[in-house]
């Protein structure tokens, strides 16, 4: 009867531990690739929102030379030293990281001048750009072909989501910013 | 088993109990916490994109169009909000427009952000006093709210004409 008795305890006990260590090892999963998606959305995030308030300084003529829905590129002094830059983002397929677990997630580019692309994955799994005029207005993707109406932009919302690369329990831990963004120089 | 023996073991069951509990709530309020701070960098991203968009307007009614320069000609802190005709928020033109404003933003992971804003007059020498006497600074403050938020985000601006 002991026996039987010690043996039932002793087994719920090790049940209980054992679902005590998968409990705590997936929230520590989770938290880790939460914080590491916020981590990386505040990095992307300061660095997005530094280039694109930058859009047109000292720059006398067209400040934008492309407006996408996941692509920009525009004209800036980057560098304050007296020579325009051209600065563009955009982000490739999904096909581009086949290999990570997240089927969503892309490499966002930024490109300066002609130097070799940046890109980093960082979990980024959505950038979309919106772009609005001096009446708030959104300009749509097709009207912002032509540069005249490329030059009416003064505001763009910038959307961004990042998840981590790997999931657990089948999700995919994450964050989101969104933004809307006034260059000085566009307005 | 003896009597002594078996309180010994329910002891033991309840202390180990107590302790899987404890280790629970903790993991719990963990994960809380990295949801909150999810929605504390996203509210303060909502926040700030309003002050901007506020702050880029003309600094009051009267200086739409041109310019004053006594504090008396400007709009009494009572008539605050959105004008005459001012129907859509791209009506607005001046930053007391946005007074008792409110604005949704539904994001796919927390959903709907919430944000108001209070906009009213503050002392020049003292810009965390507000005040109902018309000034040349005007002070916004805005209020993004979300369920995951234990609080709401308070941000603020001031504008000095």
């Amino acid at each position: 009867m002991d026996i039987l008795t010690a043996t039932v305890i002793g087994g719920a006990i090790i049940l209980m531990i054992i679902g005590l260590n998968s409990y705590i090892d997936s929230s520590s999963r989770e938290t880790y690739n939460s914080n590491m998606a916020q981590s990386n959305l505040t990095n992307f995030s300061e660095t997005i929102e530094s280039d694109l308030y930058k859009i047109g300084y000292r720059i006398p003529g067209d400040k934008i030379s492309n407006a996408d829905s996941n692509r920009i590129v525009f004209f800036t002094d980057i560098n304050n030293d007296g020579v325009p830059d051209t600065l563009s983002y955009y982000v490739g397929p999904t096909s581009e990281l086949i290999n990570t677990p997240n089927p969503n997630d892309k490499l966002l580019y930024r490109i300066l001048n002609s130097q070799v692309p940046k890109s980093s994955s960082g979990g980024v799994v959505d950038f979309k750009l919106t772009y609005y005029d001096s009446l708030g207005a959104q300009l749509t993707y097709a009207s912002l072909v032509s540069q005249t109406i490329r030059n009416r932009i003064r505001s763009i919302n910038v959307y961004l989501k990042i998840e981590s690369l790997y999931p657990v329990d089948g999700i995919y831990a994450g964050a989101e910013w969104k933004k809307i963004i006034r260059p000085k120089n566009l307005n | 088993m003896s009597t002594g023996q078996s309180m010994l073991v329910i002891i033991g069951l309840l202390l180990f109990s107590i302790f899987m509990l404890t280790v629970y709530r903790a993991t719990s309020s963990r994960v809380s916490l990295t949801l909150l701070n999810e929605a504390t960098i996203t509210a303060t991203g909502l926040g700030q994109s309003l002050i901007d968009e506020i702050q880029v307007k003309a600094f009051d009614e009267k200086t739409v169009n041109s310019s004053v320069s006594t504090s008396d000609s400007l709009t009494l802190s009572s008539s605050f909000g959105k004008d005459a005709g001012e129907t859509l928020v791209t009506h607005f033109d001046d930053i007391d427009d946005y007074h008792n404003y409110t604005r949704s933003d539904t994001l796919s992971r927390l959903g709907q952000f919430n944000s108001s804003v209070i906009v009213s007059y503050v002392q020049k020498f003292n810009p965390d006093s507000k005040t109902s006497i018309r000034t040349f600074s005007k002070r916004i403050d805005v209020f993004v709210m979300n369920q995951a938020l234990t609080d709401t985000i308070k941000l603020y601006h001031i504008i000095t004409y």
